[in-house]
């Protein structure tokens, strides 16, 4: 009967191996199975980016995926972001630029924009503007997550250390 | 909003894919992308017996999955090219750059990482991007099946609202689309406000040696069931120095004349035909600025 | 406010955004107990229709399901909401006229909006409870739909509800100065219809709860999502019978409020009874669809409007029928809220002293409405701002000009409204003056003739409002509610700071700006003073999150504590010092004799010697509490003020409004946490533009609510955000105790004005008129359209 499924996967570097039913959102296995809450349902149609994971370092929608799905890929939540209690440069850049009131949407925001720190590429306010269009956010207004985000960016081009912000496989730092 | 129950397969070999398609027919549907499917899925729009998931397809000498290949004549795509590496994708920016812009309008970044070429145009909206564009670039697709194939244009691949030329034991295997002539200028414009896309115009121009326009492709997506070619108005530029006036004509054919919008709950017809004629205006002017451009 | 001020005032970063940043935060969805079960509720697609019969026997036989209720299962178990008024001094007959319905946990015997709750079901988790929900049958006869106010007005419309006898919930006459002379008398005179748009908060955290009861010991916990949590415990005896010594309700994480979690909603008390059926915990989570369709709505009404005035420009007069569409029930608590304030504030900061209006609360087959940041004064900004720019092109003044003409000056405050508002202070002409430096208004004058005859058309909007901030006990009376905070600080004997608030807080760092308040009263750390929020174990009762009150009231009972505790400290540093109470000041950590820097105690030893050390006090010393419990009563009104300035430019071929730039002049006073204010006016200000721009909830004659997904109802994203400006001026207050006015409300209530008086500024030239929200891009090619047609096109 090809309605459940086990599943081996790694999240946020740890792996686990689980049942799952196979029409199991990704989101609602990372939630309700994994315990990591972090990331958020806002709107479960793929609009409003809360749920927003890397998955092999590429942002998705995880409540538009299956758990079923994602048997051996690598998947980064918002938990994976900080290392050893240290938050990160953007977790940080957040923190110092109030860019988040409820939090609820910045996990999704987070993950959206680490990746495009991940590229290694500088991003022009106008291109950040239409990259991070996916997230919505109610409280901020916006202004002070693209403050926040083009800070990482902007120190990371400018960064005379090529290899200071390597990144793994899952797309998150490595320490 | 969670999906309903279904059955799930997740074939790794075309004939397994294809053998499955058979067996289910209309009682199941293709997850490539997911990225308009689990949306209906959670809203339980549709309730589909079984989930064929083709993202575990391997490329064989029979079908390439998701590479891009690029000839000097064609560009192909695979039912597993996502979006994303469409956009980014440099022969693709070199030899349709068309393609490239369009791409650009799909949903966000995020959405094209996971939705697929393929399935963008087996989901057949009339007012997406893609449709249209690969309508404008006299794309051909390839449908297999477990009994054979067929190789249909863009023109007989969309049937009408959500409604293309698949039948259910069909898949969409590979995309072929003419590389750009020389002497082609291409321009592209949509109403870029909200998450619905209603209106977009697309523009191809060739020009001869002598710079008169030698072919034209003219399109509007958004502006009736399927992707439309605005052949009148492509004859009115045929042949002409094309001049700001000749545009206006041109589009003024092409929207007032050749189109037949709907009014919606989105928009009215009138407001439709104005942003058609107002796209197509601005594309073909920017499709010669860039044939001006390259002198 | 205290001499020193080392983080009043200061930029600090947030303490809630550790946890919120590394996905640690607790919302409501994150709550996990065990046995834990979850309720989808089977809600009515239709917008009016008697219930015949419900067949459940399916969907019990449903693979994990635990229970299905209708409303008739529920009548024993649990009451209805019936919101009602109270009856006031000069108000009695609002509370006798309002008319009251009850709106039961589940429909009984007929639903009058589309989304309202039928069937709770229980089920092993939300998958299983949609399944099971599929299979419920009911047996709808369809009824007449009172599609908007006009149906719900007319001749034999059909009633909601037939007791009522009508649709009318509630009419209201309101008259001060001679505005019939007024109008008489004036030269120019401008009326003009308005219809706004339904819109929703959308929080992007839906709403959710969960519920836990111990048979055993008769206790209920409830977590809610909640802005508050001290009223739903207050008014739930009454729904479900538990005692309040037996309730424990607790708001964990909110994402956002907005004032869409201001109040009770039936599912609320459909998910206790549930939890108290089952001996289970039950939870709740909304998902986006149901948010869209029943969470509450706000905003929409058709307003006529006409406004006064002299050849100079003087404003004379304001009159006016408003019509609220207010859906099919009274929102509980404050059902008719929005109504009432719209008129209220709708003669803004100017000095209009004719005015009349008549307001009509009409009910229609529309989910309710609630209230939504700003709650009526978006809609009134947007009406009086408008007519004010209509008046300034008739008689060819700048709409700058025009608005210090008649705006309330300096010289003029403490200034009563025609309304009875009294605007303490505020700085309402400096904040326009401020505008125009910016724009360089002759400049841009200039520039927008030039552009103009080149078809491209930029305007600029100005936007003016008085926020009634913060209200004080007389202004809730109305609901039976007060306008008072208590807070309670306690120190620990290592002298850490505890302070305890029945606040819940959606996202504006009450923690944080709190803590600051009282590091400062102590002139200790911030890491020193901890806050508690939401919980009502541990926390004297708090009328809640909304109308922009947290830092006068709550900030206002605070200091009233501490300064209580401070003093018992200097009683005991006294003792210890042996010194005078007089010569004793804070310094450091510390508490030591003015002048005298070798003889100060740490507070640690103070705290030491106050809570755990009695012995040592000397015999006459009586025991002291470092700990008060305090209320504080806010000025009856806090009324901080902004002006909006937007440079727009309308793309006259296809509608669409681009906004080149924003500045917005604020003044709220003293502010704790400038960061943390500029948040609030720029999320604001974005909900402003999306209520201006793109979001609407439309409703068919049909009665069905056709956006029900975030495709439809579309609210602005990075890249149809603005940066924004903000400039701030400080006049504090000299009657709050804090200096504070209050603030949050404001970006939301000028937002949608300065848009609309920006297009209108764009398309002059066309005459064109903005009466219609949300202008999208085809409204604004409409209102292009018809003014060429008529010829209207003037240089």
């Amino acid at each position: 009967m090809a309605t459940t499924k086990e599943i081996r996967l790694k999240v946020n570097g740890v792996e686990y191996v689980r049942s799952v039913d196979v029409r199991t959102l990704l989101l609602d296995f990372i939630r309700e199975e994994l315990h990591l809450t972090g990331t958020h349902a806002g709107c479960e149609h793929g609009v409003c980016g809360a749920c927003t994971v890397l998955l092999n370092g590429k942002s998705v929608r995880s409540c538009l995926l299956l758990a079923a799905q994602i048997d051996q890929e690598e998947v980064l939540t918002v938990e994976g972001l900080a290392i050893n209690g240290q938050l990160s440069e953007l977790q940080n850049s957040f923190w110092n630029h109030h860019a988040l009131q409820c939090g609820f949407c910045t996990p999704g925001f987070l993950m959206t924009a680490q990746e495009l720190i991940n590229t290694g590429e500088a991003i022009s306010e106008e291109h950040l503007r239409e990259a991070l269009a996916g997230n919505l956010c109610r409280c901020t207004g916006y202004q002070t997550i693209i403050e926040a985000v083009l800070e990482v960016l902007s120190s990371q081009f400018l960064s005379t250390d090529p290899e200071s912000d390597t990144v793994d496989s899952t797309g998150g730092r490595s320490a | 909003m969670k999906p309903p129950p279904f059955e799930y397969f997740q074939p790794t070999v075309l004939e397994e894919a294809l053998q499955l398609l058979r067996q289910y027919g209309d009682d199941g549907v293709i997850l490539a992308g997911g990225q308009s499917l689990l949306p209906v899925l959670n809203f339980r729009l549709t309730q589909p017996e079984v989930l064929i998931d083709i993202n575990r397809l391997e490329s064989s000498t029979d079908l390439e999955v998701s590479h891009i290949q690029s000839s000097q004549s064609e560009l192909s795509f695979g039912p597993l090219t996502r979006q994303r590496d469409l956009e980014i994708s440099s022969p693709v920016r070199k030899s349709c750059p068309l393609l490239s812009e369009a791409a650009r309008y799909v949903g966000n970044p995020t959405i094209r990482n996971r939705g697929t070429f393929a399935g963008s145009l087996a989901h057949g909206d009339p007012a997406g991007e893609f449709p249209l564009v690969t309508t404008i670039l006299g794309a051909e697709m390839l449908l297999l099946s477990e009994t054979g194939s067929r190789r249909l244009n863009a023109e007989e691949f969309f049937l009408g609202h959500l409604s293309t030329a698949l039948n259910g034991s069909e898949l969409l295997a590979q995309i072929y689309i003419p590389c750009s002539e020389a002497l082609t200028g291409w321009g592209f414009h949509e109403l870029d406000v909200t998450p619905r896309a209603l209106v977009a115009a697309a523009a191809l121009v060739t020009l001869d040696r002598e710079g008169k326009c030698s072919k034209a492709r003219l399109g509007f997506a958004g502006m009736g069931p399927v992707p439309m070619r605005a052949r009148k108005a492509e004859a009115l530029l045929k042949g002409q120095r094309i001049g700001k006036e000749i545009i206006l004509e041109a589009a003024h054919v092409a929207a007032v004349q050749e189109a037949d919008p709907i009014s919606d709950e989105m928009a009215s017809a009138s407001y439709r035909t104005a942003l058609a004629k107002t796209f197509l205006v601005r594309a073909i002017g920017d499709a010669m600025k860039r044939l001006e451009e390259r002198g | 406010m205290p001499e020193f001020s080392r983080f009043s005032g200061a930029r600090i970063k947030r303490r809630e955004d550790p946890r919120l940043l590394t996905g640690r935060g607790s919302f409501i969805a994150d709550i996990s107990l065990s046995g834990m079960a979850e309720i989808a509720f089977v809600r009515s697609p239709l917008g009016h229709a008697k219930i015949q019969s419900i067949d459940v026997r399916e969907a019990e036989l449903s693979q994990g399901v635990l229970a299905v209720v209708t409303g008739a299962d529920l009548v024993a178990e649990a009451e209805a909401l019936e919101a009602t008024l109270h009856e006031v001094p000069g108000l009695e007959h609002m509370a006798r006229e309002c008319k009251k319905a009850k709106w039961y946990p589940l429909a009984l015997e007929r639903v009058r909006y589309m989304g309202e709750a039928v069937v709770a079901i229980v089920a092993e988790n939300r998958y299983l409870a949609e399944d099971a929900a599929e299979k419920v049958m009911v047996d709808y006869k369809p009824l007449p739909v009172v599609a908007n106010v006009a149906d719900a007005l007319g001749q034999d419309a059909p009633l909601l509800h037939e007791e009522w006898g009508e649709n009318l919930i509630l009419k209201n006459t309101f008259k001060n100065g001679d505005p019939t002379k007024a109008f008489e008398d004036a030269p120019v005179t401008i009326k003009e219809t308005f219809d706004t748009n339904r819109c929703t908060g959308l929080s992007l955290e839906t709403r959710g709860g969960v519920a836990e009861y111990d048979p055993f010991t008769k206790k209920l916990k409830f977590w809610t999502s909640s802005q508050i949590p001290h009223m739903v415990r207050m008014i739930l005896p009454d729904l479900i019978g538990v005692p309040e010594s037996h309730l424990h309700v607790i708001t964990p994480d909110v994402g956002g409020g907005f004032g869409t979690k201001g109040q009770i909603y039936p599912e609320d008390v459909a998910l206790i009874a549930l939890a108290k059926r089952l001996n289970r915990p039950v939870r709740w989570i909304e998902d986006r669809f149901e948010n869209l369709i029943a969470a509450s709505h706000a905003r929409e009404g058709t307003f006529t409007v006409e406004i006064a005035a002299n050849r100079d420009g003087e404003i004379v007069g304001l009159r006016g029928e408003l019509f609220h569409d207010v859906g099919a029930y009274l929102s509980f608590p404050y059902g008719v809220n929005e109504s009432i304030h719209t008129g209220m504030v709708l003669p803004g900061p100017y000095r209009i002293q004719n005015y009349e209006y008549t307001m009509y609360t009409v009910a229609t087959n529309k989910a309710p409405l609630g209230p939504y940041r700003g709650v009526g004064a978006p809609m009134a900004t947007y009406i009086g701002e408008h007519l004010v720019d209509c008046v300034a092109r008739e008689l060819d003044l700048d709409p700058i000009d025009i608005r210090l003409r008649n705006l309330v000056r300096k010289e003029e405050f403490p200034y009563t409204s025609v309304t009875g508002l009294v605007f303490e202070n505020g700085s309402y002409i400096e904040s326009v003056e401020k505008c125009r430096e910016w724009l360089d208004l002759d400049g841009f004058r200039h520039k927008q003739k030039l552009e103009r005859k080149e078809g491209r058309y930029i305007g600029v909007g100005i936007s003016c409002y008085v926020e009634g901030a913060a209200p004080g006990s007389p202004f809730f009376a109305l609901w039976n509610a007060s306008g008072f905070e208590t807070v309670t600080v306690r120190l620990t004997p290592s002298a850490k700071i505890i302070v305890e608030s029945g606040m819940a807080c959606p996202g504006q760092g009450y923690e944080t700006t709190l803590a600051q308040v009282v590091a400062d009263e102590l002139e200790v750390d911030m890491e020193d003073v901890s806050v508690s929020l939401g919980d009502t174990t541990n926390s004297p009762f708090s009328w809640g999150s909304h109308s922009s009150r947290f830092m006068v009231v709550c900030g206002g009972a605070c200091l009233l504590a501490i300064r209580d505790v401070k003093d018992s400290l200097l009683q005991v540093a006294a003792n210890f010092l042996e010194a005078e109470v007089g010569d004793l000041e804070f310094r450091n950590g510390s508490i030591g004799v003015v002048g005298a820097p070798e003889k100060s105690v740490r507070l640690e030893q103070v705290c030491r010697f106050a809570l755990v050390r009695t012995d040592l006090w000397p015999d006459s010393t009586s025991p002291i509490q470092l700990e008060a419990t305090r209320t504080y009563e806010p000025p009856p009104l806090s009324t901080p003020n902004a002006t909006h300035a937007v440079v727009v430019e309308v793309d006259e071929e296809t509608g669409e409004v681009k906004i080149l730039k924003y500045l917005v002049v604020h003044d709220c006073g003293k502010m704790i946490n400038p960061m943390i204010v500029e948040g609030q006016i720029r999320g604001g200000t974005v909900q402003g533009l999306g209520n201006a721009i793109c979001e609407h909830l439309p409703y068919g004659e049909d009665g069905q609510m056709k956006a029900g997904s975030l495709m439809d109802y579309v609210i602005p994203t990075t890249k149809t955000s603005p940066n924004i400006d903000v400039v701030h001026i400080e006049t504090p207050s000299e009657l709050a105790l804090n200096g504070c006015k209050g603030m949050g409300e404001g970006g939301a209530i000028a937002g949608p004005s300065a848009i609309a008086n920006g297009v209108a500024d764009a398309l002059s030239h066309l005459g064109v008129r903005v009466t219609q929200l949300p202008i999208t891009p085809e409204r604004v090619w409409t209102l292009i359209q018809e003014a060429k047609n008529k010829g209207l096109e003037r240089s």
